[in-house]
C-alpha cells in the first residue's frame, strides 16, 4: 500500500513538473511560475480535504520517526528546484540579451520566448 | 723422708711445668693497638680494665702539656707529665703505652697500645712431609729441604730477598719477615723426611648488618637501631670506633667506642635514634661507619645503611563495618547499615586544627549529618575519634574511598589519606524496578502502541511482587495483560507487554507502572516507573514533540479521514488557512531563489547604464 502510494505520488509530482517546465520552454515563464503557484493552492481550496489528505501522507519515517517525509515535502522540493530554474533561465536570457545589445547598438524587439524556448526553435 | 719426697715432687712439677710456661709460637708479645682518643680535660678513655684520663692540660706555656692519670680497674695507679716533644711516649708496668701525637685547643690525641701475646700467626700450608729436593710454594716463599745429616735438616727459604739456607732441629721454626714464619715439626732422620708448616700473619675482616625493629615509624618515636659487627678475620680487630648519622631525626649517640673484638665474634651495638617530626612522611636514612686496627695499626673499616618511612605526625585511619538493621526498620529495602569510624592520631608535642573529609557513594545517606567534613582540633600525643552511620539507599556492592585529612604546617597545607580500604561491602535487602516504555513513541492516530514493562529484582532476597498498570480512557487494550503476580528471584527480570491503540492526538502521557512487593521477612516494598509519554500525530504536521504541548490542535477532514472523530473543542483550520500556508511558502521559497540573481540584476544593470 505505501509503495503503491508513492509511485501514485511520484507519477503526480513528476507530471506536474513536466507540465510546468512544458509552459516554460513552449509559452511563457511567466506562465510557468503562475502555473507552479496556482494548482496546489487551487487544489487545496477547491478539495481542501483530499488535497490536504494527499499533501500530509506520509511515506518515510527517518530519524527514529522523529522526521516525517510526506508529499508536503516532496511538494516543497519540486517548488524550489522549479522556482530556482525559471529565475535563472529569465535571469541569463535578460543578462545574453542585454549583453548583445551593447555589443550591435541596435534595438531589437524580443521575443516573449525564453532562450531555451528560441534554441529549441532553431534545433 | 717426706720432706726428701715433697723435694722431688717440686723439681718434676718444675720440670715439666716449665715448657707450659712458653707462650706457642703463633702468639706474639706485642703492642697491641687499643685505639686513639681525643680527650679534653676530665675526659677519659675506657681501655679493657685501664682507664687513661687526662686530669689537666697546659696550653700556657711554649711547649703545650697535660697531666694524664692511669687507672686500673677504677683504682688509680699512676700520673704521667706529657707532651708532644720528649714526654710524647709514656709506658705504665710494660702493660700500656700512651703516645701523644698532639695537643692544641686543650685537646690531647693521643694513641694507646697494651702489651699483650695475641695470636697473630695463622698456619697456611699446614703440616707437609718433605723428602731431599722437595720444595713447597707459599705466595712468594719456596721451602726447599737440601739435606737430612745427624745435626738436622738443612732448609734453603727463597725468596725476594734472596735464599736463606739454616739447620733446623724438631720443632724449631724462624720467622724470614712480619709476615711469614717456617716452623719445622719434625724431623725423621731415619726416613730423610721432614714435616713443616708455613704461617702467616692474620688479617681481621669486618662483616656488618644494620636493622631496625619496624620499617615504618611515627613522627618523633623512637627507633631501636642495631649495628651487628663481626669479625670474619683470623685476628682480633682493636681500638672499634662506631660513628652513626642520620638523613633525618636525631643520632643520640653518634659515637661510640669498643676495646676490641675476637675472630668470629659478633658484637651488637644499639643506637637510640629519634624520628623526625614531620608534616609529610619522609623516608629516613641512617647510616653507621666502623673503624678498627689491626695489630700493626692498620685500619680496616666497613658501613652498613637502612632506611626507615616516618609518618607525619598526624595519621588517619578508616575503618568501616557492617551493622545489621533492626527488623523492624524496612527503610530503603536494607537489611543493613555502615558503622564508619575515623581515627586521628596526632604524635607531635602540639596540638593540630585538622579538616576532614570523607567522601561516600552517593547511594548512601549519613545520619543525622549534612556533609561529611569536620573541623577538629586533635591535642597533643592524644587520638581522635569520629564516628557516624550511613545508611545505604539500595542494597548490592559498596566500596569505600580513603579519607582525607588536611591542616596547615607553618603555612603550607599538608595533605594525608587514609589507607585505601579494599573490602567490597555486601548489603542485602530487597528492590525491585520497574520500567514502562512504548513503542513506537511517536504514532499516527489508530496505530498500535506496544507497551512493555520490565520488573527486575535489583536486590538479593527473593520476593513475591504485584504489578498494578492502569489504560486511561483514551486507549484501548488490543490484546495482552496489564497485570502480573508471581515471584522474582534476587536479579530475576519479567518483562510484561500488551498492545494498545488511540484515536486521540497530540501528547499523551500514560500512567507509572507500579510494583508492590514482599519479601521472605514479610517486609514490604513498591517501586514505580517513569510515565510514559506518547507523540500522535495529528496527520496536519503541527504536532511536534515538545511544541506548543499545552495546545494541540488537530483537523478533521471528513472527505478521506471519517473515521477521525475531531473533537468539537478544536476549530479546524479552512481551506483558507491552508492556502494562506502554501502561498507563503512558495513565497518564502521564491525570494530566497531570487535572492541573488536580483542582486547580481541590480549590479550589473547599475554598471551598464
Amino acid at each position: 500500500m505505501g509503495f503503491l502510494a508513492l509511485i501514485g505520488s511520484a507519477l503526480l509530482f513528476v507530471t506536474f513538473a513536466l507540465t510546468v517546465l512544458f509552459i516554460l520552454v513552449a509559452i511563457s515563464s511567466r506562465l510557468a511560475m503562475l502555473t507552479l503557484l496556482i494548482v496546489p493552492i487551487m487544489a487545496v481550496i477547491v478539495l481542501p480535504g483530499t488535497s490536504l489528505a494527499f499533501l500530509s501522507y506520509r511515506h518515510f519515517l527517518f530519524a527514529d520517526g522523529l522526521v516525517p517525509v510526506n508529499n508536503f515535502h516532496i511538494l516543497l522540493t519540486i517548488w524550489s528546484t522549479l522556482i530556482g530554474i525559471i529565475i535563472y533561465t529569465e535571469f541569463l536570457t535578460w543578462y545574453l540579451k542585454t549583453g548583445k545589445r551593447k555589443r550591435t547598438e541596435e534595438q531589437k524587439t524580443e521575443s516573449p520566448k525564453s532562450i531555451i524556448g528560441k534554441l529549441l526553435d532553431k534545433v | 723422708m717426706a720432706v726428701k719426697k715433697l723435694i722431688i715432687l717440686i723439681l718434676l712439677l718444675s720440670i715439666l711445668s716449665s715448657s707450659a710456661y712458653a707462650y706457642d709460637l703463633h702468639d706474639e708479645n706485642i703492642w697491641i693497638f687499643k685505639g686513639m682518643y681525643e680527650l679534653g680535660p676530665g675526659e677519659r678513655a675506657e681501655l679493657d680494665g685501664y682507664t687513661v684520663k687526662v686530669h689537666t692540660v697546659n696550653m700556657s706555656s711554649k711547649q703545650p702539656s697535660a697531666i694524664l692519670l692511669v687507672y686500673v680497674n677504677k683504682d688509680f695507679k699512676e700520673s704521667f707529665y706529657i707532651d708532644t716533644a720528649a714526654n710524647s711516649e709514656q709506658v705504665y708496668k710494660d702493660e700500656l703505652k700512651i703516645n701523644v701525637l698532639d695537643i692544641s685547643k686543650g685537646i690531647v690525641s693521643l694513641e694507646t697500645y697494651k702489651q699483650k701475646f695475641e695470636r697473630v700467626w695463622i698456619t697456611n700450608i699446614p703440616k707437609t712431609a718433605l723428602k731431599t729436593s722437595d720444595i713447597i710454594e707459599d705466595g712468594d716463599y719456596s721451602v726447599r729441604l737440601d739435606d737430612i745429616t745427624e745435626e738436622g735438616a738443612t732448609i734453603t727459604v727463597m725468596s725476594d730477598e734472596g735464599p736463606v739456607e739454616v739447620k733446623y732441629l724438631s720443632g724449631d721454626h724462624r720467622k724470614f719477615s712480619d709476615e711469614f714464619m717456617l716452623h719445622v715439626i719434625y724431623v725423621n732422620k731415619k726416613d730423610q723426611e721432614v714435616f713443616v708448616e708455613t704461617l702467616r700473619t692474620g688479617v681481621p675482616q669486618i662483616k656488618t648488618d644494620v636493622l631496625t625493629d619496624k620499617s615504618i615509624y611515627d613522627s618523633g618515636e623512637k627507633i631501636e637501631y642495631r649495628f651487628m659487627l663481626t669479625n670474619n678475620g683470623t685476628v682480633p680487630l682493636h681500638g672499634l670506633i662506631l660513628t652513626t648519622g642520620s638523613s633525618e631525626g636525631n643520632v643520640n649517640e653518634p659515637k661510640i667506642q669498643s676495646s676490641g673484638l675476637e675472630p668470629a665474634k659478633t658484637k651488637n651495638f644499639i643506637i637510640p635514634v629519634s624520628a623526625p617530626v614531620t608534616p609529610v612522611a619522609k623516608t629516613m636514612n641512617i647510616r653507621s661507619e666502623i673503624t678498627g686496627y689491626d695489630f700493626k695499626g692498620n685500619a680496616y673499616s666497613g658501613s652498613g645503611q637502612t632506611e626507615v618511612l616516618v609518618k607525619p605526625y598526624i595519621s588517619v585511619e578508616k575503618n568501616v563495618e557492617t551493622v545489621e538493621k533492626p527488623g523492624s526498620d524496612i527503610e530503603f529495602g536494607t537489611e543493613q547499615y555502615f558503622r564508619i569510624s575515623i581515627i586521628l592520631k596526632n604524635t607531635a608535642s602540639f596540638p593540630v586544627a585538622v579538616t576532614v573529609k570523607d567522601e561516600t557513594d552517593p547511594s548512601l545517606i549519613p545520619y543525622d549529618l549534612k556533609n561529611t567534613e569536620w573541623a577538629v582540633m586533635v591535642e597533643a600525643g592524644t587520638l581522635k575519634e569520629i564516628k557516624y552511620y550511613a545508611k545505604p539507599t539500595t542494597p548490592g556492592s559498596f566500596t569505600f574511598t580513603n579519607a582525607v585529612v588536611q591542616w596547615k604546617d607553618n603555612g603550607e597545607t599538608c595533605t594525608i589519606q587514609s589507607d585505601p580500604i579494599e573490602e567490597v561491602f555486601q548489603i542485602h535487602g530487597s528492590k525491585v524496578t520497574v520500567e514502562k516504555y512504548l513503542s513506537p513513541g511517536y504514532a499516527l492516530p489508530g496505530e498500535e502502541i506496544k507497551v512493555t514493562i520490565n520488573i527486575v529484582n535489583t536486590g538479593s532476597r527473593e520476593v513475591e511482587a504485584v504489578l498494578s498498570d492502569n489504560i486511561p480512557e483514551q486507549f484501548s487494550l488490543v490484546s495482552g495483560k496489564n497485570d502480573w503476580k508471581g515471584s522474582l528471584g534476587p536479579g530475576e527480570l519479567k518483562e510484561i507487554s500488551y498492545t494498545v491503540t488511540t484515536e486521540h492526538t497530540g501528547k499523551l502521557e500514560l500512567p507509572a507502572a507500579t510494583v508492590d512487593f514482599i519479601n521472605k521477612k514479610d517486609q514490604p516494598g513498591s517501586s514505580t516507573s517513569e510515565d510514559p509519554v506518547l507523540y500522535v500525530d495529528d496527520m496536519t504536521g503541527n504536532a511536534r514533540p515538545g511544541e506548543n504541548e499545552e495546545k494541540i490542535r488537530y483537523e478533521e477532514y471528513p472527505e478521506t479521514y471519517t473515521e477521525q472523530e475531531s473533537g468539537p473543542e478544536y476549530p479546524a483550520p479552512g481551506r483558507v488557512e491552508a492556502a494562506g500556508f502554501m502561498m507563503s511558502s512558495f513565497i518564502a521559497l521564491f525570494c530566497m531563489l531570487a535572492l541573488i540573481p536580483a542582486t547580481v540584476y541590480l549590479y550589473i544593470n547599475r554598471m551598464y547604464k
